[in-house]
C-alpha cells in the first residue's frame, strides 16, 4: 500500500497551498478504548440531563397547571387548565399549515396538524407542569407552565386578577 | 499506514479550542442543570377551592403549618357565614326573613353587611348588595348565564330596588319582601381581612394570600411584588406594584369582566351589574385596582370604580384618597399620583398619572 | 484559508458536496420522518460523505462541506427553519469531528458518534432558540443517545470507503 506521504502534491507554481502538506487523521478503524470512553462520557452526560429534568419536573408539577400556546415565540392563550370545564378545540394557523388542540380541565393534546412528519400528533397528553409538545414544521409550542404567580423571573408574589 | 504528526501548531491550536469549544458547551449544560435549585426555606402553600374559587395562601416562618391549617379552617368557616349561595347559611336566611320573623346573623356577617349597606348609600347605588335578583335573571348564580327576557330583567330591578335591609339591636336584622342580598362583592376582601387578622398572631415572615385573585399581603422585612393582571391578555402582567412597608398588611383587589363573561350572539356580557339598567355595566374600563389597607372596602370599591367608568372613577378616586390603577380599554393605565415611583407597567401598557 | 482555489480542490468539495447531497435523497427516500416522535433524528447518512471528507481530504474540506450542504438544501428545498437545524447540527458535529479525530485514542467510530452526539446537540440548541422555551431540551438525552447509534453505524459504513481511498492513494485527492 503506497504510504501517504503527507506533501503536496500539485506544489508546483501555486502560491501558498498548503505549506507541508496535508495531515491526515489516524487510521483507528477497530472500535478502541478511547471510543468507550468517549461513550461512557456521552452515556453520562445524558443521565445527568435526564435526571435533572426529572427533579425540574418534580419541582414544577405542585404548581398550577397553566396551558400556554404560542405560535411562532407569540402567545396565544394561557389560561388555567382548570378554566376548561368543557373541552374545547383551538383551531392555530400559521403561514406553515394548520394545528388543532384540545384542551380539557385535565389535558391538552395537539389532535391534528398538516406537518409532514406528525411528530407533535404522537406527542400525546400533557398533563403535568413541564410537559408539551412542539409542532416544529409550523412552529406551535403547546405547553403545560406553572402560572403566572410562579414567574420565578421577576419573583412576584402575587397576581390579582 | 503511518500516523503523520501535524506539525503545525497553529492547526494544532484550532482543534484545541474547538476541544474546548465543545467542551463548554458540555459544560454550560451542566451548569444550567445544577441552577435548577434554589435556596430552601421554611415557605408552606394551602390551595383550596372556596367561594366558587380557587384559594392560595403561602406562608412563610417557624409556624407555617399551624398557620394554614388555621386558615383553612377560619375560611370553610366564614364562606358558611357570608354566602348567599350555600343552603342554611345565616344570609340564604337573612334572605327568608322578613319583619316578623326576623334573623340573628353571626357577627361577621351584621358587620359586613352594615358595612356593604353603608357603602351603597356611598356610592349611591352604584354598588349595590341586593343585586342578587338580577344576577339569577342573567343566570350567573346557577352557571347558565344567558341574556334573560325584558320581563325578566324588569321584574328582578324592580325587586332590587324595592329591596332594603332593616337592622336591628343585638345582630338581627330583616329584609324587605322579595330583597335578596348577596354579599359576593365584599365577601372575599373580607374574609382575606379576617384570616390576614389570624395568621398574624403565629410567628410567620411572610404571608401571601390568593382569594381568587383577591390578594392581601403582609412581610416582617421585605418588600413585596403584587402583578396586576392584564385584562386584554390575562396570561400576562399589566402593571407590577413595588409594596413597601408591609409589615402592615396591603391588599390588591381588582375588578373586571375579563374572567367572569359569556358571549351571546357576538356580545360580551360581563357579571358585574348596572342597577340602573338591569344590565352588565357598560364601561370604557377594562379593569379597576384597589390598592389599600381594608380589603373589604378594596372589594367593594374595585367593583364601583370598574362600573362608574373611566372618569367618575377618577374623580371619586381623587375625592375619597383612594389608590388605584385603572386600566382603559385602550392600552392606558391611570393610576393615582400617590402610587409614582411604587409600579412599573408591563406589556406595552402606558401610565397616566392622576391626583 | 489559501489564498487561491484549483479547479482540483474546487471539483474535490463539488463531489462531496453532490455524495453529501445524494446520500440525503436517499435517506429521505428509505425513511419516513417521524418514526420516533422526537424531532430531528434521523440517520444522518448524509454525514459518511463528510467522514470521508475529514478521514480522506481535510479538515477544511470537512467544514467547507457542512456549511455548503446545509445552504444547497435550503436553495434547493427553502426551508428556512430546517436550515437553522441544519447549520447548528453541522457545524456542533464538524467541530467535534475534527477535534476528535485529532486524538489518537479514539478511532473513526468514536469520531462518527461524538459527531452526531454533537449534531443533536447543535439541532436542540436551535429547536431552544426557535420555540424560545427550554421545553426543548427534554428531547436532548434520548436524542443524542439515539444518534450515537447512528454515528456507529455511519462509521461502519464509511470505513471500507476510506481505505479503498487509501489503497488508490490519497495523493491524488490531495
Amino acid at each position: 500500500m503506497p504510504k501517504t506521504d503527507g506533501k503536496s502534491n500539485t506544489s508546483t507554481k501555486e502560491e501558498k497551498t498548503a505549506s507541508s502538506g496535508k495531515a491526515l487523521p489516524p487510521r483507528n478503524f477497530r472500535f478502541s478504548s478511547g471510543d468507550l470512553i468517549l461513550i461512557i462520557g456521552i452515556v453520562l452526560f445524558c443521565a445527568f440531563l435526564i435526571a435533572g429534568i426529572f427533579i425540574y419536573g418534580k419541582v414544577q408539577e405542585k404548581k398550577t397547571p397553566y396551558v400556554r400556546i404560542l405560535s411562532d415565540g407569540q402567545v396565544l392563550l394561557y389560561s388555567p387548565l382548570r378554566d376548561f370545564q368543557d373541552e374545547t378545540e383551538y383551531f392555530i394557523e400559521t403561514n406553515n399549515g394548520k394545528v388543532v388542540v384540545l384542551i380539557s380541565s385535565e389535558r391538552a393534546v395537539i389532535v391534528s396538524s398538516d406537518c409532514p412528519d406528525q411528530i407533535c400528533v404522537k406527542q400525546g397528553e400533557l398533563t403535568h407542569v413541564g410537559q408539551g409538545a412542539i409542532c416544529l414544521p409550523n412552529k406551535v409550542v403547546v405547553e403545560i407552565v406553572p402560572g403566572p404567580e410562579s414567574d420565578e423571573e421577576q419573583e412576584i408574589d402575587g397576581v390579582a386578577r | 499506514m503511518e500516523y503523520i504528526r501535524d506539525p503545525l501548531r497553529r492547526k494544532q491550536c484550532v482543534s484545541r479550542m474547538t476541544g474546548l469549544f465543545i467542551f463548554l458547551v458540555f459544560l454550560s449544560f451542566l451548569i444550567l442543570n445544577l441552577s435548577a435549585c434554589k435556596k430552601k426555606t421554611n415557605k408552606k402553600t394551602l390551595q383550596l377551592f372556596a367561594m366558587d374559587t380557587y384559594v392560595t395562601i403561602t406562608v412563610e416562618g417557624k409556624d407555617a403549618q399551624e398557620a394554614l391549617d388555621e386558615a383553612a379552617r377560619l375560611i370553610t368557616n366564614l364562606e358558611n357565614q357570608l354566602s348567599s349561595r350555600k343552603e342554611n347559611t345565616p344570609i340564604s336566611r337573612l334572605n327568608a326573613s322578613s319583619e316578623n320573623a326576623p334573623v340573628t346573623l353571626p357577627a361577621n356577617a351584621y358587620d359586613l353587611l352594615e358595612r356593604a349597606w353603608r357603602f351603597k348609600e356611598e356610592t349611591e347605588g352604584v354598588f349595590d348588595p341586593r343585586v342578587a335578583p338580577l344576577m339569577d335573571a342573567w343566570g350567573f348564580s346557577s352557571g347558565d348565564p344567558h341574556v334573560p327576557s325584558k320581563e325578566e330583567i324588569d321584574s328582578a330591578l324592580s325587586r332590587v330596588e324595592e329591596g332594603g335591609i332593616c337592622f336591628m339591636a343585638s345582630c338581627q336584622a330583616y329584609v324587605l319582601p322579595g330583597t335578596k342580598i348577596d354579599l359576593g362583592g365584599a365577601a372575599k376582601g373580607y374574609i382575606g381581612d379576617e384570616v390576614m387578622k389570624a395568621l398574624r398572631k403565629y410567628s410567620l415572615s411572610r404571608i401571601i394570600l390568593d382569594l381568587g385573585g383577591n390578594i392581601t399581603v403582609w412581610a416582617e422585612n421585605d418588600d413585596l411584588k403584587v402583578g396586576i393582571v392584564d385584562p386584554g391578555l390575562p396570561s400576562g402582567l399589566c402593571a407590577v406594584l413595588q409594596l413597601s412597608e408591609c409589615d402592615t398588611p396591603h391588599s390588591v383587589i381588582t375588578s373586571g369582566a375579563y374572567e367572569r363573561f359569556f358571549e351571546e350572539d357576538g356580545i360580551r356580557y360581563g357579571h358585574i351589574m348596572d342597577t340602573r339598567t338591569g344590565y352588565p355595566v357598560i364601561t370604557d374600563l377594562m379593569s379597576a385596582t384597589v390598592i389599600g389597607k381594608d380589603g373589604a372596602l378594596g372589594d367593594m370599591m374595585s367593583t364601583t370604580l370598574f362600573a362608574m367608568g373611566r372618569e367618575k372613577a377618577m374623580s371619586w378616586a381623587s375625592q375619597k384618597g383612594i389608590d388605584c390603577v385603572l386600566c382603559d380599554d385602550n392600552g392606558t393605565l391611570w393610576i393615582s399620583s400617590s402610587l409614582k415611583g411604587k409600579i412599573d407597567a408591563e406589556n406595552g401598557w402606558k401610565i397616566k398619572y392622576f391626583d | 484559508m489559501r489564498r487561491r482555489w484549483t479547479a482540483y480542490e474546487v471539483t474535490k468539495l463539488s463531489v462531496l458536496l453532490a455524495l453529501a447531497l445524494m446520500l440525503s435523497i436517499l435517506e429521505a427516500w428509505l425513511v419516513p420522518k417521524g418514526i420516533l416522535p422526537l424531532p430531528g433524528l434521523k440517520l444522518g447518512l448524509a454525514n459518511i460523505a463528510l467522514l470521508i471528507a475529514l478521514y480522506s481530504v481535510g479538515k477544511k474540506e470537512a467544514l467547507l462541506l457542512s456549511l455548503l450542504r446545509s445552504l444547497v438544501v435550503l436553495l434547493l428545498g427553502g426551508n428556512f427553519v430546517g436550515f437553522v437545524f441544519s447549520v447548528l447540527g453541522g457545524i456542533f458535529a464538524v467541530c467535534a469531528m475534527i477535534f476528535l479525530s485529532e486524538q489518537k485514542k479514539i478511532s473513526i467510530y468514536g469520531v462518527s458518534i461524538g459527531g452526531a452526539a454533537s449534531h443533536s446537540i447543535g439541532q436542540i440548541l436551535a429547536a431552544v432558540m426557535l420555540s424560545r422555551t427550554l421545553y426543548v431540551m427534554m428531547y436532548l438525552p434520548y436524542l443524542v443517545l439515539l444518534s450515537c447509534l447512528a454515528g456507529a453505524m455511519i462509521a461502519f459504513l464509511t470505513i471500507p470507503v476510506v481505505k479503498a481511498l487509501d489503497h488508490i492513494g490519497t495523493k491524488m485527492i490531495q
